[in-house]
């Protein structure tokens, strides 16, 4: 066994259609009403002055903001994309279109000197999926031009894998920053408590919701050395959760915790995380009841994929 | 199951679809993983440093926007009256106005005022400030919520109610 075979059973490692197909339907409807419940704050952005635009990934592209007509258009168009993602409809098409203009509108947010990061996991996640054959089963595709093999193949399993690997980066990147940044210092509590006096006391100022909670433990010192460096262990030791099953449930337990955390005494939501669809490509979710009953009831083809 | 391992010595076999999941999966991951080599500050997106909660922040300083009642008293106004119901956008518009000059201050203080005359929550505002102020993070939830600093740096009228 060589290290090139190792490597191509971790990531081109056989799953079941259904697998990347649960994966579309559960992050695409996710990005579908995110796209709808964001809406105003997607839109909004027409209100600003173009000296306050600074292009960010795609949008650099542009040398002045859009008409508004324009942001609305696009935004509509993509939530229509969105929904055919979801569904299944013609996704050799609509996938990598959705991907793109997710891409483009949450980038076009970004682009008025604040970036938010709530948006980037989603968006890399349903850019990876566009790239997927995660119509083959369980889509109007599938209803209108069923596919006969559809048995456990690494081409149903790499998309997933890439997705963890994602994940585990952006973990990894932030402890890296944090080490950049600050040094090992971070690890003395000093700059977190800071950071959670400063937000709250940004918001506080600015007439929005902080966190009495926050405000409340800002006042004390002690707890702020343990949160930090278990703050640090879960970014830095995010790559763990690539060992194992069990490896991969405990860091997933762990991670949705910390962004509780940061809920609770920040009041800043990363939405994907806390709803865990962020995880779900951690996790054999084809084999979950709910999942199989559902896949059941929609009567379609998914006969050949493994028994569990 | 179909086979992609033909021969363990030649190593794995390379059909179409999967060099695609390799050049484009993988492609995506170290393109995620790149900003790890570039200065964390350089914040992008999609792909991103991650920076958020590494900064140094023992001081805010906060360009803002607040309301003055007939007694004189402070109200604190929300974002939506600046920019929208995003508080750092909000701020990030004011510094901006700040950074630009006194007519961009001017103009950013009437707008906030003209909205806040349409608004019958805040109907005992009489007087709008632009102010930057800068507070110690921590004096200010023990105790010291005066800012160490504060600059008023454009003051109007809300229309109606001089």
């Amino acid at each position: 066994m060589t290290l090139l075979h190792t490597i191509d059973r971790a990531f081109y490692a056989p799953a079941p259609a259904e697998r990347v197909a649960w994966l579309r339907i559960l992050i695409g409807g996710y990005a579908f009403v995110y796209l709808c419940s964001r809406f105003e704050a997607l839109t909004n952005v027409v209100g600003f002055r173009a000296v306050e635009f600074v292009p960010v990934g795609p949008t650099r592209l542009l040398r002045a903001p859009l008409p508004a007509p324009w942001v609305f258009g696009i935004l509509l168009v993509t939530i229509a994309l969105g929904a055919a993602f979801t569904v299944g409809y013609r996704f050799r098409w609509t996938g990598p279109a959705f991907a793109a203009l997710l891409l483009w509108v949450t980038a076009y947010r970004n682009s008025w000197g604040m970036k938010f990061h709530v948006e980037n996991l989603m968006t890399l996640h349903v850019l990876l999926l566009a790239g997927a054959p995660a119509a083959d089963t369980l889509s109007l595709d599938a209803r209108s031009r069923p596919r006969a093999d559809l048995a456990e193949h690494g081409r149903y399993g790499w998309v997933a894998r890439a997705m963890v690997l994602v994940t585990v980066t952006t973990y990894v990147l932030a402890g890296v920053a944090k080490l950049k940044l600050a040094g090992a210092g971070w690890l003395h509590g000093d700059y977190l408590r800071a950071e959670i006096a400063h937000d709250n006391l940004r918001k506080l100022e600015l007439g929005s919701t902080y966190s009495p909670l926050g405000a409340w433990l800002v006042t004390h010192s002690w707890p702020f050395g343990p949160l930090a460096s278990l703050t640090l262990m879960l970014e830095l030791g995010a790559p763990l959760a690539l060992l194992g099953k069990r490896a991969a449930l405990v860091w997933v337990a762990l991670a949705w915790s910390f962004h509780v955390g940061v809920a609770a005494l920040m009041v800043i939501i990363f939405p994907y995380q806390l709803v865990a669809i962020a995880f779900l490509p951690f996790f054999p979710l084809e084999r979950w009841p709910l999942l199989r009953a559902l896949a059941a009831r929609l009567r379609i083809p998914s006969a050949q994929s493994a028994p569990l | 199951m179909a086979k992609d391992v033909k021969n363990p010595r030649r190593g794995p076999s390379l059909s179409a679809e999967k060099a695609w999941a390799y050049a484009f999966g993988l492609g995506v991951c170290a393109a995620v993983a790149a900003p790890a080599l570039s200065e964390p500050r350089s914040d992008s997106y999609p792909l991103s440093t991650y920076p958020m909660f590494a900064y140094e922040r023992q001081k805010t300083r906060l360009c803002h926007v607040d309301g003055i009642d007939r007694a004189g008293q402070r109200t604190r106004l929300p974002p939506r009256l600046v920019a929208n119901d995003e508080a750092m956008q909000a701020a990030r518009t004011v510094r901006l106005a700040v950074r630009a000059g006194p007519e961009r201050v001017a103009l950013l203080c009437q707008r906030v005022a003209e909205r806040l005359a349409r608004d019958a929550k805040f109907d005992g505002v009489v007087r709008v400030r632009v102010i930057e102020g800068r507070f110690d993070s921590l004096s200010y939830f023990l105790g010291s919520t005066e800012p160490e600093e504060l600059v008023v740096h454009h003051e109007c009228v809300v229309p109606g109610r001089a």
